[in-house]
Formats: structure tokens, C-alpha cells, sequence
């Protein structure tokens, strides 16, 4: 089974300071990572790799996004590949599956492909979707733990609060991980020498047959990047039917009910009792019929 | 009519999903400023009951698209059968929550027709001038983009969940409802979902959690933590701690509350044994309800708590577990009338005797 795991480098969010005025980013002060999206896919696969098995790490970007596949390969990745147009300075996500979708066929289809599911970078989370339709492939997002069974794979997929779906996908398909406790095995010292001396293959435009118009899409503009501000939630309004004075009450508190802070002291039987029947006021326990 | 903004909306457990909801009262303010129609699509099996709740936040056309293959997510499925529908809308905005299941296929049809995609939105309007605009979060939410188009693009956006909140509802807004049965055949789906699990709660992130006991120095050791795991098995919660306890190495490290830990924002947060140092109250102030346990009557933690007990709470605990106890045989006992589910989800006793609000409003909201 050949396996491609597609990388990038993000810029660490703890080192990320942003200008309050300009919104911009500090660039002397921004240290670059593996995506841990990205690491949690390429350990999976790692993991997955049997007997006769390639893992191939991709990732789209300059010479300084060299390290990633190096990381890749100290941690046992059979093979790296950088694509790169160097007329840009950035790709958009269209530009960037276009790229590993062109690389892929050219080099020979992968079983799989797996991805990190959102990026620490501007994180749009397309790309897995985006690569899929490029390659004509089905995708499954959000994978949090997976199982191949035969020509199909199994999947858990992570849901909104906790819950988990179940399914399954045929081969081959793009894989978009959100595995969170999974991190990348360390590398032993002489892999780490052995992937630092490793040259790492490139291919630009020409070299993938691609035509600078296959890259042009529609434009957006970003007009504006600022420190984050939290919108305000809509949460509550208040009750017509009230006095005034009981709606600026409401209003000032936001809709939120006061806290109670009712501290009890009693017999170990007694407030049991009484957090029971507070569970039971506040909907936690089913009312005694 | 101008062209509407579209939404198309997600459910599960055979309810709306609140993301869905949020994006149907964004696309109302949206269109309320550009004078057009709020327009739902809402893909599944016998959903078509659910088109009352998106009318009362504010969608004036629903089409339900019905079909047995749509009863659980396939984004093959889903594309074959939202494709055609929301080509016809000619919609100037569509909405969607920025889901697993919306990221596996929206981005697609954004390719396929090259109507650009805005994900992890965070608003969308309509500028003064006419422009459509989206304000998105990136960088792990250290930066606001504020993005903008030529006046009259098409865009896609997905709506971050979480962010809007969903307002009242208003019972009784009218809305046409459609509902379309297209010809899908299962068979050419290449994806597919089985069934939908609730969160084990011994193993779902705390920061996803809906409910957890916490123990802090208190519990006293190991003992003391299995205590607590019984009480949270009761209360079907999952279990947390401050620092201290998981430095001691009485619970998984990955699962410490506070501001070098987790941040959680629970429906329940029962602490026993923890006195609310600042570093762990900064973890929990998303807390709607917090009960509270100590035997130090100064403990802050006591006064921030909805329900504060100055007791011990290894006295407490077992009378409180063996109380539970007595309460679920009891409702066993009598089982409850259920309607029957639709959606073939795995459901364990103690869920289904719990009952999660979230599943109570969704069943209401069937036939």
C-alpha cells in the first residue's frame, strides 16, 4: 500500500504576537512548526505502514518549508517532495491542492492520502475536500481514529460536543485527521543526521505540466487583519410582559441567572439530599415521578 | 424576487444541530439588509418536521430533500442530492456550519463551480456599499480577517459554531415549505456513515465535556479519585482535577483542569475538594452550573459556586453515589414512554435514563 501525507509549516501560535494597531504579524518573533494536525496524520500513517508499505511526505512551499519534510523523513518517512511556484510569495488552498493533486498523479497514485484537518496557519480547513475533488476521490474529514478493513477503511469521525459518528470509505480516499492525542514518534539521533543530509526533491510548474493560468482563481481580497475582537453573542431578550424595572434587571444581568451561591453545611445525608434536589431543579437528574 | 441567501442546514439525532440554527438567524440578518428571502435546505430522512423550528428562526422557503440513502451523512450522498438544489437557488449567499461533515463536501461544489468559500466565519454582511464581506478567525484565533468581494459574487461561507449563539425562537413565522425526492442510488456512494455515538464520557475531551466531577487535593489519593469516577459514572460525567492532583499522579495528566490544563466550559462542574486557586477557576469560568464541596468554609471556590457544601467529601460522596443509585433503580423501575428513535444510534441505559436535554428537545420535535 503506498500512503502520502501531505505537510505544512505553520507559523507556533504561542510565538505569535500580533501588532494591535496594524493587526500584523511580528515576523522576527515567530518561530515555525509542523502543523500538529499534519504530524498526528503522518504519525497515523507511520503506525499504519506494514510490510512492503510507503509513506511519502508532500508539502507545498518554499526552500524555508524544507524542514518539515525533514522532520518527516527523520521520523520514517520513505520519501519527500516539495512543490513550489516561485512566481508566488503565498498559495490559496485552490493552489495548493491543485499542486498536490498534479504531484500525485505524476509520481503514481497513493492507496491514501492523508492531511491534517485544519491548519494553524489561516486554517480554512479546505484542502482535504479541495484535493479530493481535484483527484476525483471520495473524502472523509475529521477522522479521530481509523482501521483499514480490506479495500475500505473504517473511521470514527468527530462530531460537535463530544460526539462520534461511525463509517466507512472506500480505497482510494483523501483522509482529513483531528487525532488530538496523537503526536509524532521522536527521531533518533542518526535519522535526524541522516534526514539533515538528505537532498529533497522539488518540482515547480514546468516540471508538474502545469500552466500558470491553471492557478488563476476567483480573487478575494483580505481587507483587513486584526487582533481578535469576540462578537457579541446573541443571546437573550428581555421579557416584554415584566415591569420596567424587572427588564433592566434582566438587561443587566445579561439574561444569565443569578448566581444562587447558596453554601449549605449539614450531615453527610442531609446534603446529599440537597445537591440531589438541586441536580434535579436544575434539569442534571431526571424529577422523581 | 432578489436572489435568496441559502442555508443548508445539518441535523442529528433526527434534531437540529444549534450550528444550523445559528447560520439560518445570520442568513435572516443578511437578508433582511440586501431585501430577500431566507431560503433552508435541509437534506435527510423524514426531517420534514423540522421545517417549522427553522421557520421560527427565520427562514421563509424551506426544501427538504428526502431520500432513505440521505437518513445518515455521506458527503457522495450529500453532494448528489444538495448539488442540483442549490444550483437552482442561484443563491448570492449560502450558509453552512463550518462542520466535518459541511468541510467534506461544500468546498467541492466551491471548486467545482468556482464560487469562492470562506470557512471559519465568524460574521457575513453586506457592506454599506453593497460588497459582501466576512469576517473570519485564523491563526488558532489570534487574528481577525476581514475579507471582501466584488458587489454581486456569489460566496460560500461556513459559520464557525459557537460564535453567533442562537436567539428565541419565534413559533408561528410562516414558510413554504418543499419537499423534492431525488433519484439517489446508495450503492454509488463511496462514503458513509454507520451510526452516531454519544460521547463515552470516560473518554470524551473535557473540553467537550457536558458534564464533570473534579477532585483537588482533598480526595486525598488514588482511593479518593475512584471515589469520584463512580460519582461521575453516576452522574454519566467525565472526570477532571486541578494541577496538584495530576502531579501526583492520581489522574491522566491530559486531563487537568486550569490555565496550564484545560480550559472547560461544562454544562455541570461538580468540584470536591477544590478550593478555586486562580489558576484552576480561570479553567472553568465557561461553567454554567458548579457545586462545590470543601471543608474549609474559606475556600473560594465556595463562593463563586451555585451550590457550595461545607462538608467532607468523603463522607459526602458515598451517600451521595449510593442516593444516585437508589434513584436510577428506582426510575428502571418505571420505565419511561420513549418515542421510538429514527436514527439507528447506539444508546446506553444510563443515557437514555439521563436524558440529555439536547435529545429531549430534538425528540419533541418529532412526529
Amino acid at each position: 500500500m503506498r500512503l502520502a501525507v501531505c505537510l505544512s509549516l505553520v507559523p507556533d501560535p504561542a510565538t505569535i504576537d500580533v501588532d494591535p494597531l496594524t493587526g500584523e504579524i511580528d515576523a522576527d518573533r515567530t518561530l515555525y512548526i509542523m502543523d500538529p494536525a499534519d504530524a498526528a496524520a503522518l504519525e497515523l500513517a507511520l503506525r499504519l505502514r506494514g510490510e512492503g508499505d510507503t509513506v511519502i511526505a508532500l508539502t507545498v512551499g518554499p526552500a524555508a518549508a524544507e524542514p518539515v519534510l525533514r522532520e518527516a523523513l527523520a521520523a520514517g518517512a520513505d520519501g519527500a517532495l516539495r512543490l513550489w511556484d516561485e512566481s508566488r510569495s503565498a498559495t490559496k488552498p485552490a493552489v495548493t491542492s491543485l499542486l498536490l493533486a498534479t504531484a500525485l498523479r505524476n509520481e503514481g497514485l497513493p492507496d491514501l492520502v492523508f492531511c491534517g484537518w485544519r491548519s494553524l496557519a489561516r486554517g480554512s480547513g479546505k484542502i482535504p475536500a479541495l484535493l479530493g475533488e481535484y483527484l476525483d476521490w471520495p473524502v472523509v474529514t475529521d477522522i479521530a481514529r481509523l482501521e483499514i478493513q480490506a479495500a475500505r477503511v473504517h473511521f470514527h469521525r468527530r462530531l460537535a460536543r463530544g460526539d462520534r459518528s461511525e463509517g466507512e470509505v472506500t480505497m482510494p480516499a483523501v483522509l482529513a485527521i483531528a487525532a488530538d492525542g496523537v503526536r509524532l514518534r521522536y527521531a533518533s539521533l542518526p535519522q535526524l543526521m541522516q534526514a539533515c543530509r538528505t537532498a529533497i526533491p522539488m518540482r515547480d510548474l514546468p516540471d508538474l505540466g502545469l500552466s500558470p493560468l491553471d492557478l488563476s482563481f476567483p480573487a478575494s481580497t483580505v481587507h483587513a487583519v486584526t487582533p481578535p475582537r469576540p462578537r457579541p453573542r446573541t443571546i437573550f431578550i428581555p421579557d416584554s410582559s415584566l415591569s420596567p424595572h424587572e427588564r433592566i434587571g434582566q438587561i443587566l444581568s445579561a439574561g444569565a441567572a443569578p448566581k444562587s451561591n447558596t453554601v449549605l453545611e449539614g450531615s453527610p445525608d442531609e446534603v446529599a439530599d440537597a445537591i440531589i434536589a438541586f441536580l434535579q431543579a436544575r434539569g442534571f437528574l431526571e424529577q422523581p415521578a | 424576487m432578489a436572489a435568496p441567501v441559502v442555508v443548508v442546514a445539518e441535523t442529528i439525532y433526527g434534531g437540529l444541530t444549534p450550528a444550523s440554527l445559528e447560520c439560518v438567524e445570520e442568513a435572516r440578518d443578511v437578508a433582511e439588509s440586501l431585501a430577500t428571502a431566507v431560503h433552508v435546505i435541509l437534506p435527510g430522512h423524514q426531517t420534514a418536521a423540522l421545517a417549522d423550528e427553522l421557520a421560527a428562526h427565520g427562514a421563509d422557503r424551506v426544501t427538504v430533500i428526502e431520500h432513505q440513502a440521505l437518513a445518515q451523512f455521506s458527503a457522495d450522498g450529500w453532494l448528489a442530492a444538495v448539488a442540483p438544489v442549490l444550483k437552482e437557488t442561484r443563491a448570492v449567499f449560502t450558509l453552512a456550519p463550518d462542520s466535518g461533515y459541511g468541510r467534506s463536501w461544500l468546498p467541492r461544489l466551491s471548486a467545482r463551480w468556482r464560487i469562492p468559500l470562506a470557512s471559519a466565519c465568524i460574521r457575513v454582511k453586506v457592506t454599506d456599499e453593497g460588497y459582501p464581506e466576512v469576517f473570519r478567525v485564523s491563526h488558532d484565533g489570534k487574528l481577525h480577517e476581514r475579507q471582501i468581494w466584488a458587489r454581486g459574487t456569489a460566496v460560500m461561507v461556513m459559520l464557525w459554531p459557537g460564535v453567533r449563539g442562537v436567539g428565541p425562537a419565534l413559533p408561528g413565522r410562516p414558510a413554504s415549505v418543499t419537499v423534492v425526492e431525488p433519484e439517489l442510488d446508495p450503492a454509488t456512494f463511496r462514503d458513509r456513515t454507520l451510526r452516531t455515538v454519544p460521547p463515552d464520557p470516560h473518554d470524551v475531551d473535557l473540553t467537550e465535556a457536558e458534564r464533570i466531577v473534579s477532585g483537588g487535593l482533598g480526595v486525598g489519593g488514588p482511593e479518593g479519585m475512584a471515589l469520584l469516577q463512580q460519582l461521575a459514572d453516576e452522574l454519566e460525567a467525565a472526570l477532571g482535577g486541578t494541577r496538584v492532583v495530576a502531579d501526583r499522579g492520581w489522574l491522566a495528566a491530559d486531563r487537568f483542569i486550569g490555565t496550564t490544563g484545560k480550559i472547560v466550559a461544562p454544562k455541570l462542574y461538580l468540584a470536591l475538594g477544590v478550593s478555586g486557586a486562580g489558576q484552576h477557576v480561570a479553567g472553568i469560568t465557561g461553567s454554567e452550573t458548579v457545586i462545590a464541596v470543601n471543608t474549609d468554609r474559606t475556600a473560594p471556590l465556595l463562593k463563586l459556586a451555585d451550590l457550595g457544601v461545607v462538608g467532607d467529601l468523603h463522607a459526602v460522596v458515598p451517600v451521595l453515589i449510593r442516593k444516585l443509585r437508589t434513584l436510577r433503580q428506582a426510575a428502571q423501575a418505571a420505565p419511561a414512554v420513549r418515542p421510538a428513535l429514527l436514527d439507528p444510534v447506539i444508546r446506553t441505559p444510563v443515557a437514555a435514563a439521563a436524558g440529555r436535554p439536547r435529545d429531549a428537545s430534538a425528540r419533541e420535535a418529532l412526529p
